[in-house]
């Protein structure tokens, strides 16, 4: 399958590689098609590109690199997804960059879990909120009083 | 919007596979019980929208996707 895609050009992508969201995500319904792109640059994030809409790609993460003991909330309907296959069970938490790129958050009210045998993926909408929709991932420095000047690196980054 | 007054016990098809069921009543609160295919997805309302508000955000990620690679460093930077 050939998808041109906003960010990363045209992409011939195998068809075991392409992960069906049935439901969509919660705002894009329409976008049920997805391939996730893992560069080492990039790590630990993973882009997830969606095969319907060149422009939409989440930028995400396994919450496990920053939260060991991580464990998302299943319904019984992401229980059933996996019945057969919890081994096989990628989790992703899709990131939030807002404009200083430090803020960044993590949603891990709602993850994305991939059933990678089956090629299946749902957007988990935890119903207890054990944990936030953002997620800081550079934690907010002690000593607060100093962080608005403090964006030289940032801009350096750029 | 259709309107239907139901007691506790009853309930309600909708379409094909979807039952909605009154199974408790105390006070101003409602528990209601949903039997649905999986491909049909529950929510609270609130909640589906604020997890739909977030997704939208996060859709507006810069579009180079070196922003990866930039966010990834920041993550690595050493924390003083």
């Amino acid at each position: 399958m050939l998808v041109s895609t906003t960010r990363f050009g045209e992409l011939t992508v195998p068809d075991e590689e392409i992960i069906a969201f049935p439901a969509g995500l919660p705002g894009f319904e329409a976008a049920q098609h997805f391939l996730t792109i893992e560069d080492e640059a990039a790590a630990p994030f993973v882009w997830l590109q969606s095969l319907d809409d060149p422009e939409l790609a989440f930028l995400t993460v396994d919450p496990a690199c920053f939260m060991a003991d991580y464990q998302p909330e299943m319904s019984d309907e992401t229980k059933q997804l996996f019945a057969d296959a919890t081994a096989s069970m990628q989790v992703l938490a899709i990131v939030t960059v807002p404009e200083d790129p430090r803020q960044m958050t993590a949603n891990l009210r709602a993850p994305l879990l991939v059933n990678r045998q089956k090629r299946l993926g749902r957007q988990e909408v935890g119903t207890k909120g054990k944990y936030p929709l953002r997620q800081r991932l550079i934690p907010t420095p002690a000593t607060d009083g100093a962080q608005p000047n403090s964006s030289e690196k940032t801009a350096a980054g750029r | 919007m259709l309107v239907l007054t139901r007691r506790v016990g009853e309930s309600i098809v909708i379409g094909n596979g979807v039952i909605v069921k009154i199974v408790e009543i105390r006070g101003d609160q409602i528990r209601v019980g949903i039997t649905a295919p999986p491909e049909v997805t529950v929510h609270r309302q609130e909640v589906y929208e604020q997890i739909q508000a977030e997704n939208r955000e996060a859709a507006q990620t810069p579009r180079a996707p070196q922003i990866a690679a930039q966010l990834g460093q920041l993550l690595r930077a050493p924390k003083h």
